[in-house]
């Protein structure tokens, strides 16, 4: 009796198995992605919702364990708020040197794109930093390959994929991740890698170009809808290439990818 | 079939948990595998026969809302719920009073198995951590404990039929 209960289980194991390896195969030819719309759509107002539920819950514990040091911060903040005033007068002067620094160093300026801001709904659960979902889609005019940016010019990934109220943004930092990039400082140019959701990898700079620690990395504009002059990071540690044929370079990103709340797709210029 | 779609909605609200609630809950860290959890504490109260199909729609939802290939966690889910279930009839069915420390050893069992298997099918291991494995299993028994007691406080709601269980 036991044998054939056995018997009768691993049938069911094998055959289920055999609809894994199945659904697996025929996953190249696209067969999933009207079904993933689907799923989306119907996911949409429960991701809104589990979302903004997630995050209030840990803003909320975040109060709840710092509370004890509010009397602390707030005495500090009295202080450094009668600092801030004094030096409130000379931060108008230095946004006109930033304004012209960043004319001079070609970065985008920020009013110069048609942006659709929009909320993140969903992010890689595996925590590496992979994709994020957000909140706008088809119907508000986002499409496939569309940069996406933080509030400052920033770059943290492009569209790939589009639903009709939701798309999914891949950041910079995933392995498939690859954009033109250019060196502020030094205008090298490369292309910018994900390193699997670790950082970020600039390669294929010629031995003749100079790059620097500390440089700044912008976007190139060449290819694609990515324009040029989006911020990327700072070049963190130089090395060779194992034929010695490029550099290549660490790139800090300037922003943390998991700490993203509401990002900006850039629809086209104004 | 009322209750074929309850089980349905309960993995649909998971993967919704998995993929949005615990992310910003946790930002920037390790999420649980709430699904995966689900399906083991599943197997560890239900005979294989009636959980494979519930594994594969599980893998099957997460694999959709992850963007990853449709199948990989399916097929993870099925071989883990078909593991935690014959280790669960063949050992470990004369231990009634130690079911709870037994679904969480098939949790902490289950969480090493599903991580190696599809790491290994996604990216092979580059990003293997024996941290981060740690901090998983870590999240995913303090999730398994919450759930534990759940179900066995709404059985019925959650598909449970003990009585099935003792004849056997």
């Amino acid at each position: 009796m036991p044998k054939k209960l056995l018997t009768s289980k691993l049938i069911k194991l094998i055959l289920a198995i055999a609809i894994c390896l199945a659904l697996i195969l025929i996953n190249p030819k696209n067969f999933f992605a009207p079904v993933r719309g689907f799923f989306f759509a119907l996911a949409y107002p429960f991701q809104k919702t589990f979302y903004f539920a997630g995050q209030a819950t840990h803003n909320f514990s975040s109060v709840l364990f710092s509370i004890g040091d509010y009397k602390k911060e707030n005495e500090k903040l009295i202080r450094e708020n009668n600092e801030f005033l004094a030096r409130l007068a000379s931060l108008e002067d230095q946004k006109k040197e930033n304004d012209e620094l960043r004319r001079q160093l070609e970065l985008s300026p920020r009013d110069k794109y048609e942006l659709e801001s929009s909320l993140i709904i969903g992010q890689d659960q595996r925590g590496s930093g992979s994709w994020i979902m957000i909140d706008r889609g088809k119907s508000d005019g986002v499409a496939e390959g569309m940069p996406v940016i933080v509030y400052d010019g920033i770059l943290v990934g492009k569209i790939s994929e589009v639903y009709d109220k939701s798309s999914k943004v891949l950041l910079l930092s995933d392995s498939s991740s690859s954009i033109n990039a250019s060196d502020v400082q030094t205008s090298a140019k490369g292309i910018l890698t994900g390193e699997y959701g670790l950082g970020l990898m600039i390669g294929m700079v010629e031995q003749t170009d100079i790059i620097k620690v500390g440089d700044d990395i912008i976007t190139s504009g060449l290819g694609g809808l990515m324009p040029r002059g989006l911020l990327v990071g700072k070049i963190e540690q130089i090395s060779n290439t194992s034929d010695k044929l490029f550099q290549q370079a660490v790139v800090r990103p300037k922003i943390k990818y998991s700490d993203l709340n509401v990002v900006f797709v850039i629809k086209g210029e104004r | 079939m009322a209750s074929k779609i309850r089980i349905l909605i309960i993995i649909f609200l998971a993967v919704i948990l998995e993929t949005s609630f615990f992310p910003a809950l946790f930002a920037g860290t390790i999420v649980p595998d709430v699904v995966l959890v689900l399906i083991i504490l599943w197997s560890s109260r239900k005979k294989f026969e009636d959980i494979w199909l519930w594994a594969i729609w599980g893998g099957f939802f997460l694999d959709l809302a992850i963007f990853g290939k449709i199948g990989i966690n399916a097929v993870s889910f099925v071989v883990i719920s078909f593991m935690a279930s014959f280790l669960r009839e063949r050992f470990f069915i004369a231990q009634r009073t130690g079911a709870f420390v037994i679904a969480l050893t098939l949790v902490t069992g289950g969480t090493i198995l599903n991580w190696i298997s599809t790491n290994f099918l996604t990216n092979f291991l580059v990003n293997f951590s024996w941290k981060l494995l740690l901090m998983k299993i870590t999240s995913n028994l303090v999730v398994a404990i919450f759930m534990y007691f759940l179900i066995a406080r709404y059985k019925g709601v959650f598909g449970i039929n003990e009585s099935k269980l003792m004849m056997k």
